[in-house]
């Protein structure tokens, strides 16, 4: 018999609940606003240790917060999006329950 | 040891000022709080206010995602126009849409619009683009500080003019394809389009010639891999993505969907961008506190444009686009002409930043007037006829 391939399974999407795609999209979007006041209250600091790190160390520590700011705010609004649908989705069964 | 051209930079201060020891070994970004403001300095004595440049980023981004372009035509000469010098202005740009690009290729992604084997082989070419295009950058600011900011802003103006001729082009040939499909078949307009050019360029059997499967083509990879340097050199000397070149380039050249360009281009648009803040900040040129700031701004501006999309009709977002192309025109011209003056005309420059903020403001205003508009249309309000055109909706809905 031949199994199934990984890549052959249809996944399912997971459902999340509204309540833990809210929490998760807002605890991202905070990480970066953390990662902005960071970089804006210690500019000196990271200015010194950049030049310690010598060149190629400094390019790759900015592309790599910048990616990782990128990547969280990608993070945030998807999962603020399925929080929207997910709200949506729970208030149309309450509604169709009540009635 | 640092590189040969930070060592040439360091000889002559920003904008052919007074010599800054600190210009290249190191940002020149220190924030300072005055009162409830904090402002950056991006040169020497040039300093911009944060929250300005979080109002741009902002502004930016709703234009951006309104229209469905990357944003980078706008940053770069804003940039230059509020002070920062042309290499820290491109690389400051670069950090930011770096970001902004992965957001846009992650959400591709999730919507399956993105063809990888493509993608990937122009990322190869762009690698290559975006370093001669920052060589050729620093090389000119190695020259003179004045001859980095003349070259960039003159190559924004005329990547500004090719985006308003092939925009009025666009424009003129979907109405006319709309007019001969006629306005129930516009829906079959969203899929392939076969030019000449695109077959005979197709028809070109230079090894390897590969198969795209998800973009159901088959091409060489010498005209791809062109293509992605032409991406990358733009993000090299520039700082944009270059999806107004690239995107027409796929579809029209290479016979890719429309949705598919979009999503392919990005890909190497990120790769190109990346790279070329991973060279400058490795030359100390990318301001990483504006960037994050102007990210933040520029990632919920876009999300916001994006959803105000589903309110109006394409007229529109082609109206908003026309508006903020011509008047991104306007700033740099004017800049260019302070510089050409020896920057004697003290006003030339004030009236510069009133225009580059303009040029934000007026799309906008656009934007906002739109939304409105189509908020009172669906609560039932009237709206005035010239603008319920470009709302959508149903026409009784007035």
């Amino acid at each position: 018999m031949r199994l199934p391939t990984i890549s052959r399974v249809k996944q399912r999407p997971r459902k999340r609940n509204w309540v833990v795609s809210t929490v998760e999209a807002v605890v991202a979007a905070v990480l970066v606003c953390v990662m902005t006041w960071y970089a804006l209250a210690r500019t000196e600091q990271l200015d010194k240790q950049m030049a310690e790190a010598g060149a190629t160390w400094t390019g790759l520590i900015t592309v790599a917060i910048v990616l990782s700011a990128g990547g969280l705010l990608a993070f945030a609004f998807g999962r603020a999006e399925d929080a929207v649908r997910g709200r949506r989705a729970a208030a149309d069964t309450q509604a169709e329950a009540d009635e | 040891m640092r590189p040969a051209v930070v060592r040439e930079l360091e000889k002559t201060g920003p904008n052919g000022g007074p010599l800054n020891e600190d210009a290249l070994s190191r940002p020149t970004m220190a924030g300072r709080e005055t009162g409830v403001w904090i402002v950056v300095e991006v040169a020497a004595g040039v300093v911009v206010n944060l929250y300005l440049l979080a109002g741009v980023g902002l502004g930016v981004g709703l234009i951006a995602g309104f229209a469905g372009v990357s944003g980078g035509y706008l940053l770069t000469p804003i940039l230059m126009i509020l002070g920062f010098p042309a290499p820290h202005a491109v690389g400051t740009a670069q950090a930011l849409q770096a970001g902004n690009n992965l957001i846009g290729i992650l959400r591709h992604r999730r919507l399956g619009h993105v063809d990888l084997k493509m993608g990937i082989i122009m990322a190869t070419g762009a690698l290559f683009g975006a370093e001669i295009g920052l060589r050729a950058l620093h090389h000119a600011r190695a020259i003179s500080p004045s001859h980095a900011d003349i070259a960039v802003l003159s190559m924004m103006m005329i990547m500004l003019g090719v985006i308003a001729v092939s925009m009025a082009v666009e424009v003129r040939r979907s109405r006319r394809r709309l007019a001969e499909l006629g306005e129930a078949d516009s829906a079959a307009d969203e899929g392939e389009i076969h030019t000449a050019a695109c077959e005979f360029l197709q028809g070109l059997c230079i090894f390897p010639h590969i198969r795209f499967t998800k973009s159901k083509l088959r091409i060489s990879a010498w005209i791809v891999l062109g293509l992605g340097v032409v991406i990358g050199l733009l993000s090299g000397f520039l700082g944009v993505g270059g999806g107004f070149m690239s995107n027409p380039a796929l579809i029209y050249l290479v016979g890719q969907p429309s949705l598919m360009a979009v999503g392919t281009n990005l890909i190497a648009a990120f790769t190109g961008v990346t790279f070329g803040c991973f060279r400058n900040a490795m030359l100390g040129v990318v301001h990483l506190p504006v960037a994050l700031v102007m990210l933040l701004g520029t990632a919920i501006g876009t999300q916001l444009g994006a959803l105000g999309t589903s309110w109006v009709k394409g007229i529109a977002v082609r109206s908003v686009l026309a508006a903020s192309v011509s008047a991104a025109i306007l700033g740099p011209a004017i800049k260019l002409a302070w510089m050409l003056t020896g920057s004697q005309v003290t006003w030339l420059d004030q009236v510069a930043r009133l225009v580059a903020l303009l040029q934000i403001a007026v799309p906008v205003a656009l934007i906002a007037l739109f939304l409105v508009m189509g908020y009172r249309r669906r609560c039932g309000g009237a709206v005035p006829a010239w603008v319920r055109r470009m709302l959508a909706g149903r026409p009784d809905q007035a």
